[in-house]
């Protein structure tokens, strides 16, 4: 009897107790698949559902509570595993936010098979809510060398003083989650995690809020501590502020306010010009000073602007030019430019651009050199060479009429009667003057020599050189010297006549001049090669006379050089000349020579046509 | 005829002509202008004995005031060659290739002597002037 008293009594403090908890938490019963079979009435008041549609739809209930996927996957992957699952769920109704500290624990049956699940949900929204979150919320800079102990859900069980300047009865009791910033929330929720399962140290680098900076990274440790039996028991966490992002925030203003500095007090203008639309960009005080506008007058507008109006349609095409070649990744391009500047006054204006990439967009930087100056130094000299080459050419040919005088003198004096001492000095008057006129002659010539480049012809090597052959048939040794010719051509060579036979003249007259007197075991050659290529022709004159010793090799083409005074006839100036022709004209000359052995020309002169 | 303002070279070329043939008469200029003057009057008064037209001028290029090529345009318009072969020889003691083209391009300038002139040269000159040709096409450079 008193048995059975006993059991109703336990059979009623179990119902009494189970109408408590059923009013106290809220509970739910899934089968193994996920389908709701029973909920009790603060589930549905909660969830704002009547106990008809929850059957059958706790799955979906579940889902919209976790705050992403990862989570969803954890949960379940803790339930299939057999284990319990707890954390916080965050709900939210028309009226108000919750959080539900849940636990999910999965029922077993004899065998040890899953049947169903239990779902426990606690109301803690009153925690979260409480006025110490909203007011110590971003006081996130105080944790700094501070330490809050907390448990494995992440719950606040102590502070060390002086955290928030205020008891830490408030923050006892808080979770630890609301502190953080809300992207790293899942991240430490799994690292508090991790660390009481393996009972390793947890490092880790957050942005944090602060009310001095707007974003300050942090250090986070959270460390394990033991007790006497090794378990863990709770974990310290701290975060440290890492100074070094500050840093590198100062170090860039300071490397972009260096760059800014220098690009603003360059004296020469620089326009930065973006791709697309070659609209300016950048533009620094040299730009301004150079065109006139300023900063706020010219962003925004085309390059086009600067260019002269005339040149606009030209100026745009080698711009352009320029730009292809840049993008081909050729160097930067100089284009020079009649360049407009805002009064409307024109200038000449050299850019250079350059070219880099910026993610998709192009961007080009032409710097600016304002040539006008140089210009004019240009035309300068080029007016004074040509003045002066009229003044050398005037000279020399004024100065050959007395000479003419003085030879026809000479002549008459030559058919008078005289005794032998006078007809050595007339012969030597004679040769005198002889001199004198063939330098005049050299000399007019060289004078005028980029005059005469203008008159172009088809050169006929043969007749050339045969004439100049012919006038140098009265030269000394001329009669043994053996002269072959070669010619090669493939195309015409177009040439001014006149140069052409200057070059011959002079250089097989130098051969004949110094070339070996003809003996027994030696006769003396001269060897005239024509390649004549489309490009250029090579004059390649060789002989086997006296050769050029090194000391003078580089110095024959200087003015007025001769090796020896053999020759009276030898002027000093045809290799200048030819010097100048090869130079003016973009061709070359070289000379190879062995004394005693022999001495070759090479002349390379460009086709002209 | 000889026109040269300088008078060193008239006297060269008078005394060559003399080698060459002292029957041969000359007439000195030392001015373009003067000599111009001269030939109008032999225009107007041919038939006087003391006025002979000339054979041969030669005359200097380079001179103040009136230059060879000038005297030579207003000697066509004097028209005596019309009436007599006149030869005349363009004198220079350049080679400059300009004056040679312009020469040549002169109708009825006779040739280009180059100073200073010989008894070879003048040779030259007197056989060509034999023929009795009016339009004389331009010789080589003498």
């Amino acid at each position: 009897m008193q048995d059975k008293i006993k059991n109703n009594l336990l059979k009623q403090q179990d119902s009494d107790l189970l109408a408590s908890l059923k009013n106290l938490v809220i509970i739910a019963l899934t089968d193994n698949k996920g389908k709701l079979i029973y909920a009790n009435e603060k589930f549905s008041d909660l969830l704002g559902v009547t106990k008809e549609n929850t059957l059958g739809r706790c799955n979906h209930l579940l889902k919209s509570h976790v705050p992403n996927r990862a989570s969803y996957v954890e949960i379940w992957s803790t339930l299939q595993a057999g284990e319990a699952w707890k954390g916080v769920l965050p709900h939210k109704t028309n009226t108000k936010k919750y959080w539900l500290e849940t636990t999910i624990k999965p029922l077993k049956n004899n065998q040890g098979d899953v049947v169903k699940y239990l779902t426990l949900c606690n109301d803690i929204s009153n925690y979260y809510s409480h006025p110490v979150y909203s007011k110590e919320k971003h006081l996130i800079g105080n944790f700094a060398n501070e330490t809050i102990y907390i448990n494995k859900c992440g719950k606040i069980i102590n502070t060390s003083r002086s955290v928030f300047n205020s008891s830490n009865d408030s923050f006892v009791g808080c979770f630890i989650y609301d502190f953080v910033n809300p992207s790293d929330q899942e991240y430490l929720r799994k690292e508090v995690k991790r660390v009481f399962d393996t009972g390793e140290t947890s490092k880790y680098k957050s942005i944090g809020l602060c009310p001095k900076e707007k974003e300050t990274t942090f250090i986070t440790k959270i460390k394990p501590v033991v007790n006497l039996h090794d378990e863990i028991i709770y974990a310290t966490i701290s975060s440290k502020k890492l100074k070094a992002k500050v840093k590198a925030k100062d170090e860039l203003k300071a490397m972009e306010l260096k760059y800014s500095n220098i690009f603003q007090s360059i004296n020469v203008g620089i326009i930065v010009v973006a791709n697309s639309s070659g609209d300016i960009i950048e533009w620094n005080k040299g730009a301004e000073l150079a065109f006139g506008y300023t900063e706020t007058q010219i962003i925004g507008e085309p390059l086009t602007v600067l260019i002269s109006k005339k040149h606009v349609a030209t100026g745009v095409k080698e711009l352009l030019k320029a730009v292809e070649n840049l993008d081909n990744n050729m160097y930067g391009e100089n284009i020079e430019m009649l360049g407009l500047k805002k009064n409307g006054q024109e200038f000449p204006v050299e850019f250079t651009i350059s070219h880099w990439k910026n993610g998709e967009e192009d961007f080009y930087c032409a710097i600016m050199l304002d040539i006008s100056k140089r210009k004019k130094l240009e035309e300068k000299l080029k007016t004074t060479t040509k003045d002066l080459e009229l003044f050398l050419y005037r000279a020399a040919h004024d100065l050959k009429a007395p000479l003419t005088s003085a030879e026809g003198l000479l002549n008459l004096l030559k058919e008078e009667k005289m005794n032998d001492r006078s007809t050595q000095v007339i012969d030597m008057l004679d040769e005198t003057l002889e001199k004198s006129r063939s330098l005049l002659d050299d000399l007019a010539f060289a004078s005028i020599v980029s005059e005469k480049k203008r008159a172009i012809s088809i050169i006929d090597f043969e007749t050339e050189i045969s004439k100049v052959l012919t006038q140098l048939k009265g030269t000394e040794n001329f009669d043994n010297i053996v002269f072959e010719t070669d010619i090669q051509q493939t195309t015409d060579f177009h040439f001014n006549q006149e140069l052409i036979k200057f070059v011959f003249q002079n250089l097989i007259q130098n051969a004949i001049i110094y070339s070996r007197p003809i003996t027994d075991n030696h006769i003396p050659k001269i060897q005239i090669e024509v390649k004549a290529l489309d490009a250029n022709t090579h004059i390649i004159i060789t002989d086997n006379g006296q050769g050029i010793g090194q000391e003078h090799i580089d110095k024959i083409f200087n003015l007025y050089y001769k090796i020896s005074s053999r020759n009276p006839q030898s002027t000093g100036l045809g290799l200048f000349v030819i010097k100048r022709i090869v130079e003016d004209l973009n061709g070359d000359i070289l000379v190879k020579s062995e004394l005693n052995q022999g001495t070759s020309f090479e002349v390379i002169l460009p086709n002209l046509f | 005829m000889l026109i040269d303002d300088n008078k060193i070279d008239l006297f060269i070329n008078q005394r060559i002509i003399e080698k060459y043939n002292s029957e041969i008469n000359t007439r000195v200029f030392t001015s373009a202008i003067s000599a111009i003057s001269f030939l109008k009057i032999l225009e107007l008064n041919v038939g006087i004995k003391s006025l002979t037209v000339p054979d041969v001028i030669l005359v200097d290029i380079n001179m103040p005031e009136m230059d060879g090529f000038t005297f030579f345009k207003e000697f066509k318009q004097l028209r005596l060659l019309e009436k007599y072969a006149i030869e005349v020889y363009m004198v220079s003691s350049s080679i400059c290739p300009s004056d040679i083209f312009k020469a040549q391009k002169e109708n009825n300038c006779s040739g280009y002597i180059m100073k200073p002139l010989t008894v070879d040269k003048f040779k030259s000159v007197v056989h060509k002037s034999v023929s009795i040709n009016q339009e004389q096409n331009f010789k080589e450079i003498i």
